[in-house]
């Protein structure tokens, strides 16, 4: 039996464990990675909670930086230290593996955890557009991993490579910077963004001639302009632009959802202002004044239902002017 | 833009603004100037609207105050068309309390700093004191509105001497009792006060029992 077991690993060919140590050292140094910056996963990186998280997610550039540009800087290393000598077919393996192995433990978990209605991870984006998501991060991992199998064997990463015991000696030097990092981390963490930079920042990144538009549609529908900018700054952090801009191509293939800053259903592309149209006038009109935080929030109910949400927008309601509502108590 | 309007500094009331907007006069430094202030829209330009101030102590300077936010075509103005301003209201002050209609608070003061007279609450200025953070927590009892302070001046006086605040600590001021426990006390006032208006330079009415 003994014997049988020692055979059954003699025949398993050198490479198979060259992958498995690429797939074991790439996916924890990337697991680490993404740790210190305490992201929660497996959730999408998109939470009004988590500032970090508000920051890559509000740009599509920062996205595909954050989540992909790191993963494949550490895979390319740990394909170029531990495959060296053997077929560039084993490391395109290696790294298509690699990252395989890490997108199913983070967006594949994440994608049986919405199948499955798990508690544990929050809805962002309408259901089917969030598992979408997961989807194509697993996809562009896998092809990533291909390409830094292919990247590995650049004299360029072979340069900067070092040879398994030097990897060793570099672990030290590592270790070392890792605990400088993470103590500027600490000093630095009380300058970290605020829930009110947060709102700030959705704020300047709506357009003031969207605002000013805002403000003579409340008019002409004696709607609340505070409550409108309110869900409209809401709406704009949890669907920032790039994502309502694919959002787009699902209504050019005629399909139905929200579409626009204000995220109103509709069978085809709107514009922002046409968003605002509809959301006034249809879900927002007569509230110039309402003054009740309940009653704004029966109004908020007709966005969205979830308790998070109305909180939320009351939250930047008091933001844009603490006198905007009955806040007292 | 030849026409002129009147418009009052609004949608500074954000955490971030604290109901101050800076701007600035030719060849000076930069001024704050307190939400509900009362300009004349003089001209817009590509960076900045030029505005003659009206109110307060920096009224009859035009000068360069800046939009909200602004891209190739359009802006979005601090200023808005209206603002809801109220007669001079009347703070009373009964030893330690200090009362307006049914709003009443703690306050702070040393005795005989203020005598049985009648004080005008003047235009407030932005202190340049480092405020403690807990201050401005409005979780906790602090208000946006912390740095905001009322200057307090009795007829006879040449200028004022005292000041209306907020926070923990009087050294010869009114101070409103900071709280952790109760919210909203210097934003309610901060509020009454700042829409209040007596003439171009004061804002209501202080009176001592």
């Amino acid at each position: 039996m003994y014997q049988q077991i020692i055979n059954l690993f003699t025949s398993i060919p050198d490479e198979a464990y060259s992958i498995l140590a690429v797939v074991i050292f790439a996916n924890s140094i990337i697991l680490f990675f993404y740790q210190t910056f305490k992201l929660k996963w497996p959730d999408l990186y998109f939470s009004v909670n988590n500032m970090d998280a508000f920051f890559i997610s509000v740009s599509f550039k920062r996205y595909i930086f954050f989540r992909f540009f790191p993963c494949f800087v550490i895979n390319t290393l740990a394909v170029a230290v531990l495959i060296k000598s053997t077929s560039i077919q084993t490391a395109y393996i290696a790294g298509a593996i690699s990252l395989f192995a890490h997108a199913l433990i983070t967006n594949g978990r994440a994608m049986f955890d919405l199948i499955t209605r798990s508690k544990r991870i929050k809805i962002y984006f309408n259901y089917s557009f969030q598992i979408l998501i997961h989807f194509f991060t697993i996809a562009l991992l896998v092809f990533v991993g291909i390409v830094s199998g292919f990247a590995s064997r650049l004299i360029f990463f072979r340069v900067l490579t070092p040879s398994p015991q030097g990897l060793v000696d570099n672990i030290w030097s590592a270790l070392i910077a890792v605990i400088l990092v993470e103590y500027l981390r600490l000093v630095y963490s009380d300058k970290s963004i605020g829930l009110d930079e947060v709102f700030d920042k959705s704020l300047k990144n709506i357009s003031p001639e969207l605002l000013n538009f805002i403000d003579q549609a409340c008019v002409a529908h004696n709607a609340n302009p505070v409550l409108v900018k309110a869900i409209c700054i809401v709406e704009n952090i949890q669907r920032p632009k790039w994502v309502r801009t694919f959002e787009n191509f699902k209504a050019r293939l005629g399909l139905t959802g929200t579409y626009g800053i204000m995220q109103v259903r509709s069978k085809k592309k709107i514009s922002d202002k046409e968003s605002v149209d509809i959301a006034v006038e249809e879900y927002l009109k007569d509230t110039r004044y309402t003054k009740n935080t309940e009653a704004l929030k029966l109004h908020i109910n007709k966005y969205n239902s979830s308790e998070k949400y109305k909180d939320l927008v009351i939250r930047v309601m008091y933001f844009i002017d603490p006198n905007s509502a009955d806040y007292h108590g | 833009m030849n026409k002129t309007a009147i418009k009052f500094i609004g949608n500074v009331l954000d955490p971030i603004n604290r109901g101050w907007v800076y701007s600035i006069v030719d060849g000076r430094d930069r001024i704050c100037l307190p939400y509900t202030t009362r300009v004349e829209l003089v001209e817009v330009s590509e960076n900045f609207e030029h505005i003659k101030i009206l109110e307060g102590y920096y009224k009859g300077n035009t000068v360069k105050f800046p939009f909200m936010s602004r891209d190739d075509k359009f802006h979005y103005s601090f200023l808005i068309d209206r603002c809801r301003l109220s007669k001079p209201i009347t703070l009373k002050l009964n030893h330690d309390t200090l009362k307006f209609g049914n709003f009443k608070c703690e306050v702070l003061v040393e005795k005989n700093i203020l005598n049985n007279k009648v004080y005008c609450i003047k235009f407030p200025v932005r202190s340049n004191k480092i405020l403690p953070s807990h201050y401005f927590d409005e979780s906790r009892g602090g208000s946006r509105f912390s740095d905001t302070w009322f200057p307090l001046q009795a007829k006879d006086e040449l200028y004022p001497e005292k000041y209306l605040h907020f926070g923990s600590i009087s050294e010869g001021c009114l101070t409103v009792k900071y709280n952790p426990l109760i919210n909203e006390v210097w934003n309610t006032l901060y509020t009454k006060l700042i829409h209040s208006r007596m003439n171009e330079d004061n804002l209501g009415f202080l009176t001592i029992k």
